[in-house]
């Protein structure tokens, strides 16, 4: 009897699983070959606070490519539409890639990005990029069928986050959101430019809690890529010096006072001179060592007017603020640190270990 | 209990709420010895017997009776706050009624094999929520984690000192209560009290484990605005082969989730046979009425009284409340009822 | 009880083509008569070591003629008849009016040869017969001990099968004999052919798909079950024993592991555990990834998946389930075919079948590549029936998964867990080792430690020896 009753129950309840899971239970249809999972939503300003939205489908498959966009007023709108003018439902679960105009990102990203936030399929790694130019123009030149553009462009991104590379900057939306809410850090953002049928790299967006602020470019940006978290830099040019430095790996020791008046910054830089006009300039130890100054200078130079450049603009994307934070003293309001990070005093001090060259003639 | 091990660490927004779980660690503790005091009783391995000593017949149907609605309130909180959690992550266009009714149906499979199995499960369950906790260990290397998010340490801040996540602390300590009621099966020893510091040990720990790496993870600015701040976590997760870790971390939920509704399902049958005319020996049909019984009470609540926000907050506040004060008075009724005892025979 | 008489055992042995009676007179005049029956007699032996002898006897009675060979007195027609059934020769006095029953059983037999159901490259080749004496013979070789028990039983009201219990007495727990025995003579049926039949009869849960006793034809794997406190059950007529109370976990346990070097055998074992999980549940996963958890796949995962499965016209349940289908099919009939046609049907199978099933667009490329690595890891169990019993478990997991995804199969994997933990072996928990708690017998557990840790019996079975060394340290 036991067993029976065990039995029906068992019985009963996958009869009920059968049955009843058809219609009612799972409303939404998933299947995969139903589908299409887009990568990326790119947004741009339009007229009269209207934003255009667009994406590329298929993606992923082999077929001709089209570009959607549409001009709407809030973003799921967008994706209502999109649904409605393609034949397959499109899908927000495996979006990767959030491609925001700059003259949006000036406007700040707030809004976008709670609707992104609130979307329970969307990840957390979906890599915020601010772009220029043309983005829809640069899509519809990668149409064919072989061409997943976007695709590339995600692996790209996963590519250099992967190692810590700092080779372009890479944010995905957990670390935007972190920065953002954090009390004395901005976060900041990779700008890339859409020319032609190219997609280019062009610096970094400094961002003022949610609103983009200032972009710095080349030297600027690579000191800054050596200054964010100790990251690997595979190549530092210096066309100043004609010196380019390679396989770089930076480790940062910042220091403020206890009364926040000025801000000691250490750099201890390896890597090895990859590039140099005429061996002359490093014949004897002496003038190696002559140069290797020579680049520190320098380096302590632009790290000072990148970061009197943040001071300027009272933002903090290399999250110095975070370093009031003590264990037994009450945090730092944002006036506050805005206040004395304005006026901050800065020592810089750069040390550079070269490896000598060898094998050369 | 499992609950609160998911939303505490947005409960513990401040850093040095951390030392709250300490704090409360001890307390529980205290708890604990008085809990390890009737284990070294003789009553305890007596089962109802020793229960019919202490509080004489009709104590027991009184106390089956106020532990009733504790119970079926546990149960029906367990489950719904675990199909808002399945409806919120893995299905969200389900009804959150189906999320409530397979775990029942299975639920109601577990409890079929009775309190002495379901007892030695335990360890499979134990298992499986230690093998969780691995998967958090990559948010303490993650690149953005800086130490000062754990700072200050000790109450400095602005904002007044937060009594309630102190007694949400509190009330996710409390369970041990339970084992008064299945100590017959437990075999205690001398030794109980070893056992449940190192169990209790163990909680504190992985608390601070989870509420250290959500800390680091978003920062003590961010981590309010999260309802369920170590699910989020494992969302960020990524293997090779599979993303979303979030969708297997909450479906691995399930071996506690499912255990302690069996265990507690299993106590409401006990209870109900306790009330009623008192049976020897357990019948299955009983079993599966009470499990029913169970369910018709959470489906209720969640039709009817489950609205996100106010209600909801109120059913958290209560399962606080009501945690916190079973934990704190059972054990304590328990031990002055074996104190009176003592000094009646003596 | 009726007397014996002639008369009598030739009524019985009407009709009986190969029954003989035959009669002798010795030299000195006493008439002897022989019934037996020539199929289940050793009948060189018989004119070898009875006839001549007592032919030429100059004794006044057979048992003074016959010192040789054991004679057993018979009182009654029934046992009379039980012992010329079981291959004894009748004798009767006819002087003394007595009757003798002398054994002489037909010992046609298999040599001994290696185990084919559990091969091992290294280790002891020989296996079990068919013939009950030799596997006795086998194993107390092996243990060389008079504490080695063996209790007779009889079973099955047709087949008279004879069942042995051994055990190593002071050693086992005495509590599984005492059940094992009340089990064996509670045995109430016909016909037993098979010690898988005698485990059918003694499980506790019979309705379950796990085994609850390890068959083996390996007299290496029962001597060692003996020596850490278990039981083995030797049925006549079969070449597999019953080892006795068992874990989930002994079914993923091979002797092989004790000759691999430890660290190997950790390796493999935990293998096994990961092939058995994979073999049930990949195929689910591969369901509920395709019909709800599209955002589980990493990108070029999914890129993999949309491409195979873009133009099929099956959902992914039911395309998985007739691929399992044919599968299965094709796994039978490989096991019902002749060896040298099986090859050809496993290249039919595999090639063709899979290959053709892709081109025609019935089956997705991913898929096809999953059920190969299911159904191969599915052999690295070595337990067949569990092996066989799996199938089960996936279509179980498969629908599960199709309903609720990957939830589905959790949830499938609690109740199969919960499921495991309540059945019991020998009224011994099932994942004993685990639930109920006992961290010392990990060490042969999910790896297999070295042998030097292995200081102790698993705790788990309770022996009346803990301690496997004999010098230790107090």
């Amino acid at each position: 009897m036991k067993r029976f009753i065990q039995a029906t129950l068992v019985l009963l309840s996958s009869c009920l699983l059968i049955l009843e899971s058809g219609c009612v239970l799972l409303p939404e249809n998933n299947m995969i070959e139903e589908i299409t999972p887009i990568i990326f939503w790119s947004v741009q300003e339009a007229e009269d606070g209207k934003i255009t939205i667009s994406t590329l489908v298929p993606p992923l498959i082999k077929e001709k490519k089209r570009v959607l966009n549409l001009k709407v007023s809030l973003i799921n709108e967008g994706n209502k539409g999109f649904n409605l003018n393609y034949h397959n439902e499109l899908k927000a679960g495996q979006i990767r890639l959030l491609l925001v105009d700059e003259a949006y990102a000036k406007r700040g990203l707030t809004r976008l990005i709670n609707t992104v936030l609130t979307d329970p399929n969307i990840s957390q790694r979906l890599y915020l990029v601010v772009t220029k130019g043309d983005f829809n123009e640069f899509l519809a030149k990668h149409l064919d069928e072989t061409d997943n553009i976007d695709y590339y462009i995600y692996r790209m991104f996963k590519h250099y986050e992967k190692k810590k590379q700092g080779e372009i900057t890479v944010v995905n939306l957990h670390q935007f959101m972190k920065m953002l809410y954090s009390q004395v850090s901005d976060p900041q953002l990779p700008v890339f430019r859409a020319a032609g049928d190219q997609f280019l790299y062009e610096g970094t967006a400094f961002f003022d809690q949610d609103t983009m602020v200032a972009e710095i470019r080349g030297k600027d940006d690579q000191i800054n890529q050596l200054l964010y978290r100790d990251r690997f830099v595979r190549y530092l040019v210096l066309p100043e010096l004609s010196v380019t430095l390679g396989h770089i790996r930076a480790h940062t020791r910042k220091k403020l006072t206890p009364d926040l008046s000025s801000l000691s910054i250490e750099i201890d830089v390896k890597g090895r001179i990859n590039e140099l006009d005429s061996l002359a300039r490093i014949e004897d130890n002496y003038q190696f060592a002559a140069l290797s100054q020579k680049i520190e200078r320098y380096l302590e130079e632009n790290v000072i007017s990148l970061l009197s450049q943040m001071q300027k603009l009272q933002i903090d994307p290399l999250q110095i603020g975070a370093l009031t934070a003590k264990p037994f003293s009450r945090p730092i309001t944002r006036d506050t640190w805005d206040r004395h990070w304005s006026t901050m005093k800065i020592n810089v001090k750069v040390r550079l270990h070269l490896e000598p060259l060898t094998k050369v003639k | 209990m499992l609950y609160y091990m998911i939303i505490m660490p947005s409960a513990i927004v401040q850093p040095y709420m951390l030392l709250a779980i300490v704090a409360m660690g001890i307390a529980s503790q205290f708890c604990l010895y008085m809990l390890s005091k009737w284990f070294a009783t003789p009553y305890s391995t007596q089962g109802y017997k020793g229960f019919e000593e202490l509080f004489g017949k009709t104590g027991i149907k009184i106390l089956a009776l106020t532990g009733l609605p504790f119970l079926l309130f546990k149960i029906s909180f367990i489950s719904i706050s675990y199909a808002a959690i399945m409806q919120q992550f893995v299905f969200p266009t389900m009804d959150r009624e189906w999320h409530i009714v397979f775990p029942f149906i299975l639920c109601c499979y577990l409890a079929l094999f009775g309190m002495e199995n379901m007892i030695r499960f335990v360890t499979v369950v134990f298992i499986v929520t230690i093998g969780i906790f691995f998967m958090y260990i990559p948010f303490f290397l993650v690149q953005s984690n800086s130490i000062h998010d754990l700072y200050p340490l000790i109450p400095i801040g602005p904002e007044p000192f937060a009594w309630k996540s102190l007694l949400l602390v509190f009330s996710s300590f409390s369970g041990p209560e339970f084992l008064i009621a299945i100590s017959y099966w437990l075999n205690p020893q001398q030794k109980m009290l070893k056992y449940l510091t190192i169990a209790n040990t163990i909680s504190v720990v992985e608390y601070l484990f989870i509420s250290i790496a959500a800390l680091l993870f978003y920062g003590s600015k961010y981590l309010p605005t999260i309802k369920y701040p170590n699910l989020e976590m494992g969302r960020y997760l990524q293997s090779p082969l599979l993303e979303r870790v979030d969708i297997i971390l909450i479906s691995a939920y399930m071996f506690s989730i499912l255990y302690s509704l069996a265990l507690f399902v299993l106590m409401v049958y006990g209870a109900s046979s306790l009330l009623g005319k008192t049976k020897t020996g357990t019948s299955r049909v009983g079993l599966v009425v009470s499990c029913f019984m169970a369910m018709a009470c959470t489906l209720l609540i969640s039709k009817w009284f489950w609205e996100p926000g106010i209600e909801q907050a109120f059913w958290l506040d209560l399962q606080m409340w009501s945690g916190s004060t079973t934990y704190l008075l059972s054990p304590l009724l328990i031990w002055i009822a074996i104190k009176r005892k003592a000094r009646t025979t003596s | 009880m009726t007397a014996i008489s002639l008369e009598a055992l030739k009524q019985r042995l009407a009709l009986m083509e190969d029954a003989e009676i035959i009669d002798r007179e010795t030299t000195n005049g006493l008439r002897l008569t022989f019934i037996y029956l020539e199929t289940l007699i050793d009948q060189e032996r018989l004119n070898e070591s009875i006839l001549e002898p007592v032919v030429r006897s100059f004794q006044s009675s057979v048992e003074k003629s016959l010192t040789t060979v054991k004679m057993n007195r018979l009182s009654n027609l029934e046992q009379a008849l039980q012992y010329l059934m079981m291959g004894s020769v009748l004798v009767h006095d006819s002087s003394s009016a007595r009757w003798h029953a002398i054994m002489l059983p037909n010992s046609l037999t298999r040599s001994i040869e290696t185990s084919e159901t559990e091969t091992i490259m290294f280790g002891p080749k020989d296996s079990f017969s068919e013939q009950l004496e030799q596997n006795i013979l086998l194993i107390r070789r092996r243990l060389p001990l008079t504490a080695l028990k063996t209790e007779r039983f009889s079973v099955g009201s047709l087949t008279q099968t004879t069942v042995v219990l051994m055990y190593i007495d002071g050693l086992i727990n005495p509590e599984f004999v005492t059940i094992a025995k009340k089990k064996l003579s509670s045995i109430d049926f016909d016909i037993f052919l098979d010690s898988s039949h005698i485990a059918a009869f003694m499980e506790d849960h019979y309705h379950s798909i796990f085994p609850q006793y390890l068959q083996t034809d390996r007299p290496d794997s029962c001597a060692y079950a003996l020596g850490i406190g278990k039981l083995v059950i030797l049925v006549n007529n079969t070449p597999f024993a019953l080892i006795a109370p068992i874990t989930l976990f002994h079914l993923f346990q091979s002797p092989e592991d004790y000759i691999n070097r430890w660290l190997v055998a950790s390796f493999l074992r935990p293998l096994r555990y990961l092939s058995f999980l994979l073999s049930i549940t990949l195929i689910p996963l591969y369901v509920a990834l395709t019909t709800h958890h599209y955002q589980m796949l990493p990108l070029q995962i999914l890129y993999v998946f949309i491409e195979s499965r873009s133009k099929l016209p099956l959902s992914p349940f039911w395309e998985a389930f007739f691929i399992l289908i044919t599968l299965e099919i094709m796994k039978e009939a490989s096991l019902r075919m002749p060896t040298k046609t099986s090859q050809n049907l496993g290249v039919i199978g595999g090639i063709v079948i899979g290959q053709a099933a892709v081109e025609a667009g019935f089956a997705s490329k991913v898929l096809i590549v999953l059920a190969g690595i299911s159904a191969i890891s599915n052999f690295l169990v070595p337990n067949y029936l569990v092996t066989k019993s799996s199938l089960l478990l996936q279509f179980m997991f498969l629908i599960l998964s199709s309903y609720l995804g990957v939830p589905g199969i959790l949830l499938g994997l609690v109740g199969m867990i919960a499921h495991l933990n309540g059945l019991t072996s020998l009224k011994q928990p099932y994942l004993a080792p685990v639930s109920p708690f006992y961290w010392r017998d990990w060490v042969d557990l999910f790896v297999r430690g070295p042998l030097h840790a292995m200081r102790i019996r698993p705790e788990a079975l309770r022996p009346l020896i803990k301690y496997r060394i004999s010098r230790r340290r107090k």
